[in-house]
């Protein structure tokens, strides 16, 4: 796909720009100086292609609305393409006329690369190119590596797989490492299992544990109340040595008062209630006094005031008076208001009076319509007001429409003298690919046709006749002669195996032989046997002199005897030798005998070899008999089986060549029959469309004018279908229209004879215009309201002047009753009486006043003068109580003296039966008597230090019992103590899901690790000869043969590299490569990736952006120079703001082979 | 007479809830002791309900746990009961059996725990009901116990309780005490208070047979509310039975379809509508959650190659909604929107058709080494088996996903 330019409209910068991508030069160099727009061109194409994202910067000047991106396209099958984009969240994607184009269309055509996928692979920059380089160096240049990252583009997948790498490693491996999410998930495990471990309490542990809290507690319990007992008898003696001395002096206390028996009977404060009495009968007589002559000076002060009833009697006149006043006053305040308030709503009614025609006198309010009236001129005013525009844009609408339908119908009808009324039958798709479908089946037909011709050469080069004679003529399969020969192969091998044998048998028997006769050299060696023969020679020898001595007939001549003995002696002698020399020499006739089996061995090893020969060689020639007798022909010409072997297989590889070109050429047949129905189509069109006969030149232009053709053809048939739906519509739309205008029209007769009645009514005129009397409508709905007002504030300046009269005619009248002259106003009458009135109440409240302070004087002179007549009385009863004389004071003060002695006795005794009480504990005294029993101090003391020891030793053992139960409580409710238990048991459990949740995330990372890496293996297997190679054509372009080309190599890791190869040949790693040579092999991949892939599928726009930055002005050229050819392969767009790569490209677009665009000329 | 009483099994105390991983100690306290606070919880209803009874149905005790304190705390709350005048009439199932302390534990007197040699009937004829039940002898019981049970008793309101894996009920329950529904219905009785199936469920309505269901939920696949069955009786028969939640922490699954969210900002959002919703549901309770993303989605490759910020986000999404939700886990069933037909011509649809020939038998034995490995690593007691037998069958799938997700899944931020 090459894209032959591109319309951008309202998108960045750019509100209408064309861009021409030189469509017929391979490489385009799109030239733009800073801000000239290359950067939104670029983001312009990627955004056709892919669509605008839904945020984008290109809205910020225009906004989204009237983005549009027009492209047109041309497809390596010829096809031309136009296609809009524009902004929006679905079906943002139509063709040259507007109609909708589905997304998947383009996709398709896109080969279903995505635009991320495009982005890192078909677009490079310097800085992708750079970094690219140098992850190569950290790669150490690994071939997988190079293959996916700049064959592949898929950057993003290596650096993702490192990444996925670090977090499997994080996750989990056998190998502990406490940084591993899995081993600390364990640890966290371990410790929350041990913590549960230990809060567990078993039955039994819980039984012995409440066990010893009992014991204890009970001990306690026994040691506290003997303690208990020990300290109350302690505390008893304690007590009688602290109540000995009270009691002591509490009897010499109660002795005293028992001498002071005759005293009288007298209250404890008697001598208190003595001196009082005498000082309050002094005090009351002075009191009485003083009283009597203060209320005789007040009673003169009264009789000189003098008050007038008069004034008493009109208080509540002068105070009704005074509030009418006020009433008065505020009425005159308000007055000119009320009279502004009447004057205007009186200019309110002007304006209606004037349309009524009244006068300024005339009652309004009696001709007031209903309000409902009203409402009714307000409605119709409305309805007109609304109907008149409808009706003038209805009769408008009708007369457009009449113009358009007689264009329309003169356009149809125009159509329909034409052909273009109908549709042509056939589609661009049926028969654009003929031209190219016709020259692939010539080609294929021309090449089974040069394979036949081939084969046939190869026949009669075999002797056979052509090919026919090399079918039909009997021979072997190459298989079958590879298999015999095989198989005498292996004969011949067991003959030169058996011959051998055969001869080492031979050598061996001659060798052994030669031993035998070494070992028996000087004599036979003593045998087993040879013994044994001369044992049993002795034994015969022996035998008869042995008979002879036992039978006693020693009757023989004595030579004969001698004779006898002498053979007995030889024979014993010659046993006894053997025997010696067989032990002697065992050794030799060991190996004697050996030598003699050995070599009789190797002579029948020999044997069977000799005969196993002589059966090979006549299996051997059987079998080459039955071949030569099977194929005569073949044998005769091929005697020799490798010759043989040799011919057999070029005659297969003849007859399947031969085949194979047959089967070409029926398929070639049966394809061409499949052209017949596209030419007739062709055909169709031509005559339809009326492309002359005569200018029939090659396939390919006719086809190129009728797909011309088709498009007119297409285009004209479909504005007719257009036209006739529009017409269709539109008369639809007249008659709607004239029915709308009807309807309007009855309406508005309708409103006439209602309009005639409703006027009126309000006393208007029915000629009256439609403003008047919306205008005269809205003036009767106000004037209810103003009329209304107008009668409330006339009434209420009545009540004022009323009010005012009233006011004066009844403060005059008080005038005259109290004598007094009043003023002429009212305010000032009222103001006057009040002032009159105010200086009454004032003398009349100061004679109240002092009224009460006299008798308030006189009643004091009474109260204390009966004072001093009780308190005398008391002085006398206080003598009598005391038994002296009434009024004898000496003799009271006497008795006063001896009754405060006795009462201080009594209260001594009362103090010391408070400390008895005290130092006895509440004990009572006759119980604290009879402990104490008289004992003296020392005894006392002795019985209390005795007790005190006692109560110390329990006191310890108590507290020793009491800390023995506590730590038994302790540990019991230590052991029960639930802290932290569930916390332990959460926590193992959160332990198990964290170790769940490594585990679940890591096997399938691993997993999916551990695929891709085998992918990615194979991957590199199956690409890596043809992908170094291309790259390694490039890379000795791109560095002007600085490199001859690259290769494959393994590292001292025995990792699988890709090596550098300078002029001569040898090898550079990618670690002693410069930066610059790394970027150019980077390219190289990346170029021969994208060539791989254009063959495969439609090429899509190759987008360098900036891409030799980094060059010098050699390597440009030369980049350039590849460039320019890889745009042979697809579109090259090269975009750059450098000056220097626009003069380098400069003989190229000279040769044809680069155009320019520059974007600050277009 | 008329009275009311509450139906409970499968308390399984001191049983801890499963697959929640940390979170903070607040939650963690408030969660934590869940089946003892559940147990709080029925022993409140029945005192607020004024229960004449509470019938238990076995399995009160977890049985792996030999820890007395768990017995203990049981005893206490037995004795709250006890005060507040409300019988308990307990029938031990298998998990008390295999218990090392029931026998120890002493009781109130109104607390009755069925004889475990026979089936024995109480009487309680102050509101006119006799209890028919029988305790589990050993953990393994294999008999029918029902069969065996006393008649119904006539003119009072019989009810059976009874531990078993009734018919039809015993999915991912051991078969214990089997019996059919039939012959429950047809034992006279006027309600069967089942337990040991955790899911609550009234097989029948006449009689009533029914399961409570357990009293707290313990991993993902006891979600949903849990609780026990209050039942009102009124002359002598079922006047009313509602399931009462007493739950603390409550299970739920979210299912979030991903196929119609446009963005990562979307399916946050919607995650986040989704727990909100789910705690509504739970009615003020803490949850324990599972969300699952299914749907085929353009972001589904993203989400495979960062399945941890997937995490991060609906932690984060959790945590904007509330502090009572606790994310059990967070699974992905999403499939990257690649069609075999659309792979493209270049390395990378190389590289994904080698993936998706692999032959079926190659992912296995590289799984076999890694579990293997795995194995020997995990201690006992953090349920290896169930684990890895679940990614024995579900890892080289995702495995597939994953790795086709890193060719395609589009152009990484960095």
């Amino acid at each position: 796909m090459r894209i032959e330019s591109l319309k951008i409209e309202r998108y960045g910068a750019f509100e209408d720009k064309a861009l021409h991508f030189a469509p017929t030069a391979p490489l385009t160099l799109v030239y733009g100086p800073n801000e000239a727009g290359k950067s939104t061109s670029l983001a312009a194409v990627k955004d056709f292609l892919f669509g605008v994202p839904e945020r984008t910067p290109k809205t910020l000047l225009y906004g989204g609305e009237g983005l549009r991106l027009t492209a047109s396209l041309r497809m390596a099958d010829g096809r031309l393409l136009t296609l809009r984009r524009r902004k929006g969240r679905g079906r943002t994607l139509t063709d040259g006329d507007g109609n909708p184009v589905e997304e998947a269309q383009l996709a398709r055509l896109l080969g279903g690369i995505a635009k991320d996928r495009f982005e890192t692979f078909f677009a490079l920059d310097h800085h992708d190119l750079r970094s690219g380089g140098a992850d190569l160096l950290t790669a150490e240049g690994e071939i997988g590596r190079l293959i996916i990252e700049a064959g592949g583009g898929l950057r993003p997948l290596v650096r993702r797989l490192e990444r996925l790498e670090a977090e499997t490693d994080g996750l989990f491996s056998p190998r502990r490492s406490t940084e591993r999410a899995f081993y600390k998930a364990l640890d966290a495990f371990t410790v929350a299992d041990r913590d549960v471990k230990a809060g567990v309490l078993s039955p039994s542990q819980y039984e012995r544990l409440r066990l010893a809290v009992e014991t204890a507690e009970d001990h306690r319990d026994e040691v506290r109340d003997e303690k208990a007992m020990a300290a109350k008898a302690l505390s008893k003696a304690q007590r009688n040595g602290r109540v000995a001395t009270p009691l002591r002096q509490l009897d010499a206390t109660r002795a005293a008062l028992a001498s002071m028996d005759n005293l009288p009977q007298l209250p404890d404060d008697f001598h208190e209630l003595v001196a009082a009495a005498k000082d309050r009968l002094a005090q009351a007589r002075e009191a009485a006094t003083q009283a009597r002559g203060r209320a005789e000076g007040l009673a003169t002060r009264l009789a000189e005031l003098n008050i007038d009833p008069a004034w008493s009697a009109a208080e509540m006149e002068i105070l009704d008076l005074a509030q009418k006043r006020a009433v008065v006053a505020k009425q005159r305040e308000d007055r000119p208001n009320r009279i502004k308030e009447l004057t205007e709503a009186e200019q309110k009614l002007t304006e209606l009076r004037r349309r009524l025609g009244a006068g300024p006198e005339d009652d309004l309010a009696g001709r007031l319509p209903p309000r409902a009236d009203v409402a009714r001129v307000r409605t119709l005013v409305a309805e007109a007001q609304r109907r008149e525009p409808q009706l003038d844009a209805a009769a408008a609408r009708m007369k457009e429409l009449d113009t358009e339908l007689s264009k329309l119908q003169q356009r149809i009808q125009d159509a329909q003298t034409t052909a273009r009324c109908e549709p042509l039958g056939v589609t661009a798709a049926e028969i654009a690919s003929l031209p190219s479908a016709a020259q692939a089946a010539d080609l294929r037909r021309r090449q089974a046709q040069a394979a036949l011709a081939k084969a046939q050469d190869a026949a009669v080069a075999l002797g056979l006749g052509d090919l026919d004679g090399l079918a039909k003529t009997p021979f072997p399969s190459a298989q079958r002669v590879t298999e015999e020969l095989r198989v005498l192969d292996e004969l011949d091998a067991h003959l030169r195996a058996e011959a051998k044998a055969a001869a080492d048998a031979e050598a061996e028997q001659t060798l052994q032989t030669i031993e035998a006769e070494r070992l028996s050299r000087g004599g036979a060696p003593a045998t087993n046997e040879s013994v044994r023969a001369a044992r049993e020679a002795r034994g015969q020898a022996l035998e008869p002199l042995r008979e002879a001595y036992r039978a006693g007939t020693w009757d023989a001549a004595p030579d004969a005897r001698a004779r006898d003995v002498d053979k007995a002696d030889r024979a014993i002698v010659a046993a006894d030798d053997l025997a010696d020399r067989r032990a002697a020499e065992a050794q030799r006739a060991a190996e004697h005998t050996q030598a003699l089996r050995l070599s009789k061995a190797a002579a029948a090893r020999k044997l069977a070899a000799l005969s196993e020969i002589e059966r090979l060689k006549a299996v051997v020639a059987a079998r080459t008999e039955a071949l030569a007798t099977a194929f005569p022909i073949a044998a005769k010409l091929y005697p020799e089986p490798r010759a043989l072997e040799d011919a057999a297989r070029r005659r297969e590889t003849t007859l399947t060549a031969a085949d194979d070109a047959n089967a070409q050429l029926d398929q070639v047949q049966a394809a061409e029959s499949l052209l017949s129905s596209p030419l007739e189509l062709l055909v169709h069109v031509e005559q339809t469309t009326g492309i002359d006969p005569k200018e029939r030149s090659t396939l390919a232009d006719r086809v190129r004018k009728a797909l011309a053709a088709i498009a007119a053809h297409e285009e004209a048939y479909a504005d007719f279908s257009r036209d006739l739906v529009k017409l269709e519509k539109d008369r639809i739309e007249l008659r709607e229209a004239k029915e709308r205008l009807d309807t309007l029209k009855a309406a508005e007769i309708e409103w006439n004879s209602a309009w005639v009645v409703a006027l009126p009514k309000l006393s208007l005129d029915p000629k009256l215009s439609l403003d008047d009397a919306a205008a005269a409508a809205m003036e009767w709905a106000a004037a209810e309201g103003i009329l209304t007002t107008l009668t409330t504030t006339r009434r209420r300046l009545n009540r004022m002047d009323e009010d005012e009269a009233a006011v004066i005619r009844r403060a005059d009248a008080l005038g005259q009753r109290l004598g007094l002259q009043l003023p002429e106003d009212a305010l000032a009458k009222v103001e006057l009486l009040q002032r009159r009135w105010s200086e009454h109440q004032a003398k009349l409240t100061k004679h109240e006043a002092l009224a009460d302070e006299l008798k308030q004087h006189q009643q004091d002179a009474t109260d204390d003068e009966a004072a001093a007549e009780k308190a005398a009385a008391m002085f006398e009863h206080l003598c009598h109580q005391a038994n002296v004389p009434e009024g004898d004071g000496a003799a009271l003060a006497k008795v006063c003296l001896r009754h405060l002695e006795h009462r201080e006795r009594r209260a001594a005794e009362r103090q010391l039966l408070q400390t008895l009480a005290a130092a006895g504990g509440g004990v009572s005294e006759a119980e604290l008597r009879a402990d104490w029993h008289g004992a003296d101090a020392d005894a006392l003391r002795a019985e209390e230090t005795k007790l005190a020891g006692d109560v110390d030793a329990l006191e310890a053992a108590h507290t020793q019992a009491i800390e023995t139960a506590v730590k038994a409580r302790a540990d019991f409710e230590e052991a029960l103590d639930e802290k932290g238990f569930s916390t332990a048991l959460a926590a193992r459990e959160a332990a198990i899901a964290d170790l769940h949740l490594v585990t679940e995330r890591y096997v399938p990372l691993a997993l999916a690790r551990d695929l891709l890496k085998e992918a990615i293996a194979k991957v590199r297997a199956q690409q890596q000869d043809p992908l170094i190679a291309r790259a390694g054509a490039l890379m000795s372009i791109l560095t002007q043969g600085a490199f001859s080309g690259v290769a494959a190599d393994i590292d001292d890791k025995g990792q699988p590299v890709v090596v550098g190869l300078d002029r001569s040949g040898r090898s550079v790693p990618v670690g002693l490569m410069s930066d610059g040579a790394r970027d150019q092999l980077y390219l190289s991949f990346r170029l021969a990736g994208l060539e791989s892939y254009c063959a495969a599928a439609e090429p899509l726009p190759f987008v360098a952006d900036d891409l030799l930055v980094h060059f010098d002005d050699a390597r440009t050229a030369a980049a350039l120079e590849v460039l320019a050819d890889f745009g042979l392969t697809t579109q090259v767009l090269l975009f750059t703001h450098h000056e220097s790569v626009r003069n380098a490209v400069e003989p190229l677009v000279a040769a044809g082979r680069a155009g320019v665009l520059d974007l600050s000329l277009s | 007479m008329n009275f009311k009483f509450l139906h409970a099994a499968d308390l399984h105390l001191d049983s801890p809830l499963q697959g929640l991983a940390a979170k903070s100690a607040g939650l963690a306290e408030r969660i934590e002791d869940a089946s003892r606070r559940a147990l709080d919880q029925l022993v409140d209803t029945a005192i607020a309900e004024e229960c004449r009874f509470v019938v238990l149905a076995g399995d009160i005790f977890d049985g792996e746990l030999r820890n007395i304190k768990t017995g203990l705390y049981f005893v206490s709350r037995m004795r709250r009961l006890a005060e507040a005048g409300v019988g308990v009439f307990i029938a031990l199932g298998n998990h008390d059996a295999a218990n090392g302390f029931m026998d120890k534990l002493q009781f109130a007197d109104s607390v009755h725990v069925f004889s475990k040699r026979k089936a024995e009937s109480i009487r309680l004829p102050d509101v006119g009901a006799v209890i028919h039940a029988r305790s589990f002898p050993q953990e393994d019981v294999r008999e029918n116990l029902a069969r065996n049970y006393p008649a119904a008793e006539p003119g009072v309101f019989n009810i059976g309780i009874l531990h078993t894996a009734c018919q039809g009920r015993e999915a991912y329950h051991a078969p214990y005490a089997p019996c059919s529904l039939a012959e429950l219905v047809n034992h006279g009785y006027q309600y069967w208070a089942l337990g040991h199936v955790h899911a609550s469920a009234v097989l029948s309505e006449r009689p009533y047979v029914a399961y409570p269901g357990n009293l707290q939920g313990r991993h993902i696949r006891e979600s949903g509310p849990k609780g026990a069955l209050l039942v009102a009786v009124e002359d002598k028969e079922v006047a009313g039975l509602e399931h009462r939640s007493l739950d603390v922490c409550r299970w739920s699954i979210v299912d979030i379809d991903i196929s119609e969210c446009g963005s990562r900002a979307d399916l946050v959002a919607r995650t986040r509508e989704h727990l909100r919703s789910a705690l509504g549901d739970a009615e003020g309770r803490a949850i324990a959650v599972r969300v699952r993303f299914a749907g085929e989605s353009s972001l589904s490759g993203l989400i495979a190659l960062d399945l941890q910020g997937l995490r991060e986000d609906v932690f984060a999404a959790a945590a904007a909604v509330s502090d009572d939700i606790w994310i059990e886990r967070v699974a992905l069933a999403a499939t990257p929107s690649i069609a075999t037909d659309a792979i493209e011509a270049g390395t990378a649809g190389i590289l994904s058709q080698e993936i998706i020939d692999l032959p079926p038998e190659a992912l296995p034995a590289n799984l076999e080494l890694m579990l293997g490995a795995l194995r020997d690593k995990l201690p006992a007691g953090a349920r290896a088996d169930e684990l890895l037998e679940r990614l024995r069958a579900e890892a080289p799938h995702r495995a597939m996903q994953s790795a086709l997700s890193l060719i395609h899944g589009g152009t990484d931020a960095n």
